[in-house]
């Protein structure tokens, strides 16, 4: 807890001075509520006094409404401090929006095992639901605090003046509320691990059904739309469960307060009943007493809210601050070093392995390409052709072994430099919301109009947007859908284009990309960058055709390069494996 | 990039209500015994004041303590029954909202996995879901919170203004008026805090729209180094949404300092000066005076709350009606009204179909071909000529403007096309896994084919390898996108999907290309027997996967420009020629020597 105290306290001192006004106006708002009742105890007292000795109140009425006058100061008093509440909600949404652009930000500086880790819609759900929905991080970082502290001062105000006119009923009426603190204590915990569950389970759901809702072409055509009520089942019991176990632990806990809440009023009724019959003390201090301990129900109960709140808060805070503690291997990677051009890329003994599976996906490997060079990178099923070109990119890092660039090894180097010169198309053409024009703009913004002309014609979209109603300010959908996955994958390619790249790395386009396509964009692709590096991960032997030469890897995990006549009269995995395709 | 608009919704409470009755209805003891306990605990509330004016009125000037110890035993009694049955009520509404949303849940999402692919395609997945996820969350709270706080206080309001009345109706009389004034122009405030809520609303789904979408591809947004880009667009809709949600804030809390003030000072002065003269004329009791000061004291907060609960109505019955607008969309079964029974014994035909997706942007102009039973149909040509819509037609899933699709002589439309989509094996190109492990994957939650028959569609891809390396085997659970296993054997994994479900015709969109060389020679085979007595469409890029079938078609621009076998278009279409050239196989030359 000490943790989350310290990370409150930070957050609360960038934001110092505000938070010294709300702190001002917790006080005044409290002073406000307690003067109130006072002055009607006066008015009861004034009226009860009147009607014992008629004779010392010439003009009762004119003592009457000079209460009323002082009445009217301390209502002028609670319209200023009525805006107390706004400054706290605006606070709110500060700490919301700040927290959301904070935590986003560092989501993207974190690698491929962040995102195998987590789901996208449980993410999703600690940057918006956690934030923003009562009584989570958002509330509690301002209002939630500051209620309780509202609430606090309302009491100690309270108590002042009730000592002040009768110090053993003023005991006696507070007597059952610590029993309140440490019974609620209790349950308090028991609803933070309900919570976290509870969190979970909505999460969980959120990110399945985006897999579900995504895969709607495929559940229909094998007419699984019934079937599928199965899954949904499942998710929405294993909710209804959670959700249920926090509605009956809430209602218990409310039962306890209201319950005790009261036993307060009764002390102040048997006993201040007792004392105000016997003339010990006036039916005003009576009221006032009960006022004060009726009004004091709702802080105290608050008070406990602030734990209950509190730990909610902190499981969410908990789950930001995984977000941002997950290591990534990509803070020791940024080197200092910018490059400008690629003029060679080697791999030394290089090893890698995916976290999760049991074997090295690459053994040692080691090649060396130069620039201009166009490479051909073949193999079977999950020999490491996309794995190679992740470790290049620096989105992935080597378990051994070193990568160079221009003779630099890639961990001096500023990855963002490199990224800059590298055009990169993958195997699925991921496309964001927006006109074509955006998403082949994201490769470089400040890409100039002839260019964009140029590499339009490359990639082989010309035709196709001039046919488009709104050219070429069409806009793609979720995942691109209104456009053929051909489409998709020329908009990544014009896009990878878009940045004038020195290496350009193609992660098996060739499947949605037809051999008369092919052809033109390897002529354009010369013809605007003729010197540019190519590295391809291709199924189509066609491909050979463009290639300098090939890099193989074996299902033993070797690598060989060379070009194609070589291998195939010296390597007889190489063989073989043209063979298989031959048999095609 | 842009937003996407959506449409002013007009809230029609009396529609919606009709429409909540019957999930209501089927709980009906619940609510009512949740009712009644709530009738039961407003009136509790009533009565402490009471008890207290007693004692002051009576007890005190006799000095009656027996008198005062009785009527404290009351108020213990009274409070004792009140926790009690709020406990009750809070049970049985909350247990009510949250099996009715759960039920709203399960119907919308089966109404959504039957709606037209078309709506698809115009919705973003991520926007659907945080709208289903929110708007069921607020209707949630009509009933644990919202029926509570109005219902209950209603009801209370009644009791006091009666108690009221009773006692002094000159003075009550005169405080009516002011009240309804209250209450009318809070009213107005709470409507035009509204369009502040729908707006942040709107904003919210946008937010979590973009969150998806940037989460989902940060791996190309950090190739891009477009980290700075992303950052800045979801800032635009954050920051919007934090001024709307503080300007609303401003505006409610102002108002209710009014409020406040209104009640807590001049209602009580008011309820002073009209008092105090009765009281020092011995017409009138101080307890009296207290009951009035306790029971107005007792209205602000659920006054204000009814006023902020009604906005939140509102709000519940706004998200009411968006998740009703969903299961009002036209399903496949009312647009597809087909009921004939499909028989595939001869042929499927296209007959001077045409197609757009919108307007009149013709995708498909004037296609006809003839795919004859046990048939194996090739579709080539450049991509967005329309290959992958064809297969998309053949599924049902849009409907053509001009021309016929027919089986075995009958038109599409007119059959089952449940039933007919029974037929079809679908291979996408585009990958989609499900949650859950690999068996619920291939099977798509359907139980009706068992493990054995999965274990054996695993094996006929040629996928048992992987399968059985991966630690639970068909019970492993795949992560998102299937991240954890890679893009070939993802493709198995569809194959196998294809062929589990027997189909009489598979249906395939360059599902093979993106197999390596090896691996899709060992499918070939396996399909290639499996194929023998099924009929098959391939959209393939591949000269291979296109040797073995009958008949190729070749599109250009929505428009079949050849057609024959393999031998006949390379003697007689150049483009075809030109095709097959650029796929020509140097190696298989140089392996002849």
């Amino acid at each position: 807890m000490n943790e989350h105290i310290r990370w409150i306290s930070r957050r609360w001192w960038s934001n110092r001075y505000y938070i010294l006004l709300l702190l001002v106006m917790t006080l005044v708002s409290s002073a406000v509520a307690i003067g109130y009742p006072f002055l009607f105890k006066k008015i009861v007292d004034l009226l009860q006094n009147i009607l014992k000795n008629p004779a010392n109140y010439p003009s009762p009425m004119k003592e009457v409404y000079r209460i009323c006058w002082l009445f009217v100061g301390v209502g002028i008093a609670q319209i200023i401090s009525s805006f107390y509440p706004a400054l706290r909600a605006y606070m709110n949404q500060y700490f919301e929006h700040n927290l959301r652009m904070e935590f986003f930000t560092y989501c993207t500086k974190k690698d491929y095992k962040f995102f195998n880790h987590f789901r996208t819609g449980d993410l999703v759900t600690r940057l918006t639901n956690d934030l923003s929905d009562f009584p989570k991080i958002g509330w509690f970082l301002c209002s939630g605090i500051f209620r309780a502290l509202s609430s606090f001062s309302s009491i100690f105000f309270s108590l002042i003046i009730m000592f002040n006119l009768h110090w053993k009923l003023t005991l006696l009426s507070i007597a059952p509320l610590p029993l309140m603190m440490v019974i609620f204590y209790m349950t308090s915990t028991k609803l933070y691990q309900n919570f976290q569950k509870n969190q979970q389970a909505i999460s969980a759901i959120n990110s399945q059904l985006e897999m579900s809702f995504s895969g709607v072409r495929i559940i229909k055509s094998f007419v699984c739309e019934e079937k599928y009520k199965r899954f949904f089942g499942q998710a929405l019991q294993k909710r209804f469960k959670t959700e249920m176990s926090v509605i009956q632990l809430n209602a218990i806990l409310g039962l306890i307060y209201q319950y005790i809440g009261y036993i307060a009023q009764i002390s102040v009724i048997i006993f201040g009943g007792y004392l105000v019959v016997k003339g010990e003390i006036s039916v005003g201090t009576f009221i006032v007493f009960y006022t004060y301990l009726s009004m004091m129900i709702y802080p105290l109960l608050d008070l406990p809210q602030l734990f209950v709140s509190g730990k909610q808060a902190f499981v969410c805070i908990d789950r930001l601050e995984e977000i941002k503690d997950f290591p990534t291997s990509f803070n020791e990677q940024t080197g200092l070093h910018k490059i400008d051009n690629i003029e060679s890329i080697e791999f030394r003994d290089v090893s890698f392995q995916y976290s999760d599976k049991t074997n090295m996906i690459l053994d040692k490997i080691s090649f060396r390409i130069e620039k201009g060079e166009k490479v051909l990178l073949l193999g079977s099923i999950g020999t490491g052709k996309s794995t190679i070109l992740g470790l290049l990119t620096g989105i992935l890092k080597p378990e051994s072994g070193g990568i160079f660039v221009n003779d630099i090894p890639i961990s001096d180097i500023d990855l963002t430099t490199l990224r800059a010169k590298i055009g990169y198309v993958p195997q699925e053409p991921l496309l964001f919301t927006g006109s074509i024009r955006d998403n082949i703009h994201f490769g470089n913004e400040s890409l100039e109009a002839d260019w964009y002309e140029k590499i339009l014609q490359a990639s082989q979209m010309q035709n196709e947007i001039e046919q488009f109603k709104d050219k070429d300010e069409t806009l793609l959908g979720q995942r691109g859908v209104s456009v053929s996955g051909g489409q998709k994958q020329r908009i990544a390619i014009a896009r990878a284009l878009s940045r004038k790249p020195e290496l350009l790395i193609f992660d098996d386009i060739t499947a949605s990309l037809d051999a008369d396509n092919e052809q033109k964009l390897w002529m354009d692709i010369q013809c605007i960058y003729p010197e540019v590096t190519c590295l391809m991960v291709s199924h189509r032997l066609s491909t050979l055709r463009y290639a300098d030469s090939i890099i193989f890897l074996d299902s033993d995990h070797t690598l060989v390069k060379s070009s194609h006549d070589d291998l195939m009269a010296t390597h007889p995995a190489y063989q073989t494996f043209m063979l298989e395709h031959e048999r095609v | 990039m842009t937003e996407q608009q959506k449409p002013e919704i007009k809230l029609e409470v009396r529609k919606n209500l009709k429409k909540l009755l019957p999930y209501i209805w089927k709980d009906k003891y619940l609510f009512l015994c949740g009712l009644v306990a709530m009738l039961f605990t407003s009136c509790m509330r009533l009565i402490d004041p009471l008890i207290l004016a007693h004692i002051i009125d009576y007890s005190v000037p006799h000095h009656d303590v027996k008198d005062m110890f009785i009527y404290a035993g009351y108020f213990v009694g009274v409070i004792g029954l009140s926790g009690l049955l709020s406990y009750i009520q809070i049970i049985l509404l909350s247990r009510l909202g949250i099996k009715i949303i759960t039920e709203f849940k399960g119907h919308i999402f089966d109404h959504l996995l039957k709606l037209p692919i078309s709506y698809f395609d115009k919705n973003a997945v991520g926007e659907i879901i945080a709208r289903v996820e929110s708007d069921s969350e607020r209707v949630r709270m009509l009933f644990t919170d919202l029926s509570v706080a109005i219902l209950g206080n209603i009801i209370f309001f009644i009791g006091i203004f009666s108690v009221l009345l009773w006692k002094q109706w000159k003075i009550t009389s005169q405080l009516i008026l002011p009240l309804i004034v209250m209450i009318i122009a809070y009213s107005f405030v709470i409507r035009y805090l509204n369009k502040f809520y729908k707006r942040s609303r709107v904003l919210n789904a946008d937010i979590t729209a973009k969150l998806t979408e940037f989460l989902q591809g940060m791996p190309i947004v950090q190739l891009f180094n477009q980290q700075k880009r992303v950052i800045g667009d979801l800032f635009v809709s954050s920051n919007e949404k934090k001024n709307v949600d503080i300007k609303a804030s401003f505006v409610e809390y102002g108002f209710q300092g009014i409020f406040f003030f209104v009640f807590n000072i001049l209602f009580v002065i008011m309820i002073i000066i009209l008092t105090a003269p009765k009281i020092i004329a011995h017409v009138m009791t101080i307890g009296t005076l207290i009951v009035f000061t306790q029971y107005i004291a007792r209205v602000i907060w659920p006054l204000m709350n009814i006023s902020e609960n009604i906005t939140n109505i509102q709000r519940a019955f706004v998200s009411l009606q968006r998740i009703f607008s969903i299961t009002e969309l036209s399903t496949e079964y009312e647009t597809l009204l087909g009921e004939e029974e499909p028989v595939f014994d001869h042929s499927i035909e296209f007959r001077n179909v045409w197609f757009a997706y919108d307007d009149e942007e013709w995708v498909l102009q004037d296609v006809s071909f003839l795919i004859p039973k046990g048939g194996k149909i090739a579709l080539v040509g450049a991509s967005g000529s329309g290959k992958t819509t064809t297969i998309s037609l053949l599924c049902g899933f849009y409907r053509i403007q001009k021309g016929e699709i027919l089986i075995d002589g009958k038109n599409l439309y007119q059959l089952d096309m449940r039933k007919w989509r029974q037929k079809l094996g679908l291979i996408l190109q585009d990958i989609y896994l499900f949650p859950g492990n690999i068996l619920e994957n291939v099977r798509i939650y359907n139980d009706e084919i068992d493990q054995l028959k999965v274990d054996q569609s695993i094996r006929l891809v040629q996928a048992q390898e992987f399968v059985n390396n991966l630690p639970n085997g068909l019970y492993s659970e795949l992560s998102e996108r299937g991240q954890n296993i890679s893009q070939g054997e993802k493709q198995l994994i569809s194959f196998a999907r294809a062929i589990c479900f027997d189909p009489e015709v598979v249906i395939m969109d360059e599902a093979t290309a993106s197999i390596d060389q090896l691996t899709e020679s060992r499918i070939q085979q396996s399909l290639h027997q499996m194929l023998t007595d099924k009929t098959a469409v391939i959209v393939a890029h591949r000269l291979a996967s296109i040797l073995d079938s009958d008949q190729i078609l070749m599109f250009h621009e929505g428009q079949i420009i050849h057609r024959g076998t393999h031998n006949e278009l390379l003697k007689t279409a150049r483009e075809y020629q030109k095709l097959v050239e650029l796929q020509f196989l140097s190696a298989k030359e140089e392996a002849c020597e």
